[in-house]
């Protein structure tokens, strides 16, 4: 991870991605020619700041349109920049369905279409790694994989649990580790199917009060981390006996679209929605849609630069213990000191 | 393989194919549970370096043991104590049959460099049995064509006064060079050691009888890794190994005149020390990743906020099964 630090990370961000809307920056990061694709993505890079920018000034009835446009402007710009090509995109590779008995937000499902020139399937093969979905996510599985909502997500859903582990990274002098509370987890971690997780950590150990983890050498680290530097893992969803999970990407996507299509199409769900607050959801939507607008920049910005930028005050998260010394430390480095005669003893 | 290393692995195969390996096996994995046994001999006869003779050494003290401490040593079966005595029996042997070449070079260091040496007396003097086989002549060979043996041969000449050193006066230069090496850890290594190395090739008497003082700890290091490996071929199936799957850091890796070493952090695995194992580091760069290893110390920390952690402290073993390799790489062979 590679931290900012920022008074204000959002204009800093936006500073950094609107670079993007210069031909002659989009000509020296791509190396790109044509100047229709060239104005494509500074358009695009334009246009995705307006909606975003816009959409922090208007109320919860029209800014989940307004975020949603800018997503995929935002994207689209990005994924051009990536791949060095324009990309085709048709429809959003996505449709909604309002379940009639269930008024909850959260429960409306998001199907995604096999069409190859919808927009999901065009950014997922960009941003993620992970070709293989279900058909259809509920808004609340979604939500679950953002890990800034796990707090607000579990108070509004309980018994649901967010598929986001809050994990704290230890540092000591010689090693590192990750940690869970056992209070953070709702079941037994044996019985969690975490993304890569072998590929990246050793078998865990649990004590009275932690899952210890620890990395293995080489490994690429696994997880995501919330705007407040808070390290997670990501949980494999188990639908219809097949595991998927979401990247963060993908996840703010499909939430955006999903609530974008709720406030166009079916006003009067909405307004009911947003006026009232019958399923208690309204705080979770307003949350998600501030992340967002804070978070989707920052994890563009990063695809783009092949980085891990954060821009933070400060982060938390991190128990920085490397410069402890424990007695057994004192008494080997003493110990050496003799040995190399570098005491004079 | 031609090598040392390589003819103890095949010997470790006739070991497997034994018709007491199986009982073996079985009996030294109930001699660890204090439940079967009734008493500690598992915990306090599994002990570094001495194999099948730290149990046998434990139980033939047992009345004083039992009488002057709060250890408690319970009688066996007496199927037990054969499988105890075949297993160091055999190791016995194929020591005596590796230090043959020294009984004609310097018979006052045949049975010192033995390293049961130290651990026997009167009450753990055990027969040495026949166990010839192609295998083990492949190793007595190689183990008589390696470098350590050809250096004392090639020098003897030069050093007459070493054959009426006492038996006693080599064990003390040997085993208190030993000491310090130990003492020293993984990572230093004694000073004047240092200082004789450097001047080993020199041709005075004083450096000559030095360079065979060196080769006869070469030779007791190889031996004792070999008795460990036989001992592992009847005691476990498989060598364990620390590889990407339990090693989460790797403290240091280095090399001194003595030897090789590393000291790795793992989280799930015990290793008692003198085992021999396996490191595999999951390096790229590196020229020769797996390395066979004894295990010299061992530092465990349980911790409720950090959990189980093990760091391994191990030297390298070399083609001639040393971990002290390179108390000899210097030296000339004349």
């Amino acid at each position: 991870m590679d931290l900012r630090y920022s008074e204000n990370p959002t204009n800093d961000i936006w500073k950094k991605l609107l670079k993007y809307s210069f031909g002659s920056n989009v000509r020296k990061a791509t190396g790109l020619t044509d100047e229709s694709i060239v104005d494509a993505i500074s358009g695009s890079i334009v246009q995705a700041h307006e909606y975003f920018a816009t959409a922090s000034r208007v109320t919860l009835n029209t800014s989940p349109l307004l975020m949603y446009y800018g997503c995929v402007n935002l994207l689209y710009g990005a994924a051009s920049i990536l791949t060095k090509e324009i990309s085709q995109i048709k429809n959003h590779g996505a449709s909604i369905s309002i379940p009639t008995i269930d008024n909850s937000i959260g429960s409306v499902e998001v199907y995604l279409s096999s069409s190859l020139e919808g927009a999901f399937k065009i950014f997922n093969k960009v941003f993620s790694n992970d070709n293989h979905f279900p058909k259809q996510w509920k808004i609340r599985d979604i939500l679950s994989y953002i890990p800034d909502l796990k707090n607000e997500f579990e108070d509004c859903y309980s018994g649901i649990t967010s598929n986001c582990i809050p994990v704290e990274k230890v540092k000591r002098k010689n090693d590192k580790l990750d940690r869970i509370k056992l209070t953070d987890l709702k079941c037994e971690f044996q019985n969690i199917t975490i993304v890569d997780f072998n590929k990246a950590y050793l078998n865990s150990q649990r004590t009275n009060e932690y899952i210890i983890l620890r990395e293995k050498l080489n490994a690429n680290e696994i997880g995501v981390y919330s705007i407040s530097g808070q390290k997670n893992l990501v949980v494999i969803s188990n639908i219809n006996g097949k595991e998927y999970y979401l990247g963060q990407i993908m996840a703010i996507f499909l939430g955006l679209f999903a609530l974008s299509v709720l406030s166009r199409y079916h006003p009067a769900k909405w307004y009911h929605f947003v006026q009232k607050d019958d399923t208690g959801e309204k705080g979770l939507i307003e949350d998600f849609l501030l992340i967002a607008q804070r978070k989707l920049p920052n994890l563009v910005l990063n695809a783009i630069l092949g980085k891990d930028l954060q821009f933070v005050y400060n982060t938390i998260g991190t128990t920085d213990l490397s410069k402890d010394y424990d007695p057994e430390d004192v008494k080997k480095i003493v110990l050496d000191e003799i040995r190399t005669g570098r005491m004079g003893i | 393989m031609s090598t040392i290393l390589g003819n103890t692995f095949k010997l470790t195969k006739d070991i497997e194919h034994n018709p007491k390996r199986d009982s073996i096996k079985l009996m030294l994995s109930e001699l660890l549970r204090s439940d079967i046994t009734g008493g500690e001999i598992g915990y306090h006869g599994s002990q570094m370096y001495r194999q099948f003779l730290g149990y046998l050494r434990i139980y033939n003290d047992r009345d004083r043991i039992n009488r002057e401490s709060f250890i408690k040593i319970n009688e066996l079966p007496s199927e037990t104590i054969d499988l105890l005595t075949f297993g160091h029996q055999y190791i016995k042997s194929v020591n005596s049959l590796l230090l043959m070449p020294l009984l004609e070079m310097i018979p006052n260091a045949y049975k010192i460099i033995d390293p049961y040496w130290i651990y026997e007396n009167h009450k753990n003097k055990y027969a040495e049995i026949d166990i010839s086989s192609p295998s083990l002549n492949a190793l007595v060979e190689s183990f008589r064509l390696s470098k350590p043996f050809q250096i004392i041969k090639n020098r003897l000449n030069y050093a007459p006064q070493l054959k009426d050193i006492k038996e006693q006066d080599i064990a003390n230069a040997v085993y208190s060079i030993i000491e310090r090496i130990k003492k020293s850890g993984l990572k230093h290594c004694p000073d004047d050691l240092f200082e004789t190395s450097l001047k080993i090739n020199n041709p005075n008497p004083e450096s000559i009888v030095s360079a065979i003082i060196l080769c006869l700890i070469n030779i007791h290091s190889s031996l004792q890794v070999i008795d460990q490996l036989l001992y592992q071929a009847f005691s476990s199936d498989k060598m364990i190994s620390l590889d990407e799957n339990n090693i989460y850091n790797v403290l240091h890796m280095g090399s001194n005149f003595i030897s090789e070493s590393i000291e790795v952090c793992s989280c799930e695995l015990v290793h008692i020390p003198g085992v021999v194992i396996v490191i595999d580091l999951p390096f790229d760069k590196l020229p020769q990743k797996k390395k066979f290893c004894m295990v010299e110390q061992v530092q465990m920390k349980f911790s409720q906020e950090y959990g189980n952690e093990f760091i391994v402290g191990a030297r390298c073993i070399d083609d001639c099964a040393s971990s002290y390799p390179n108390l000899v790489n210097n030296i000339k062979l004349l």
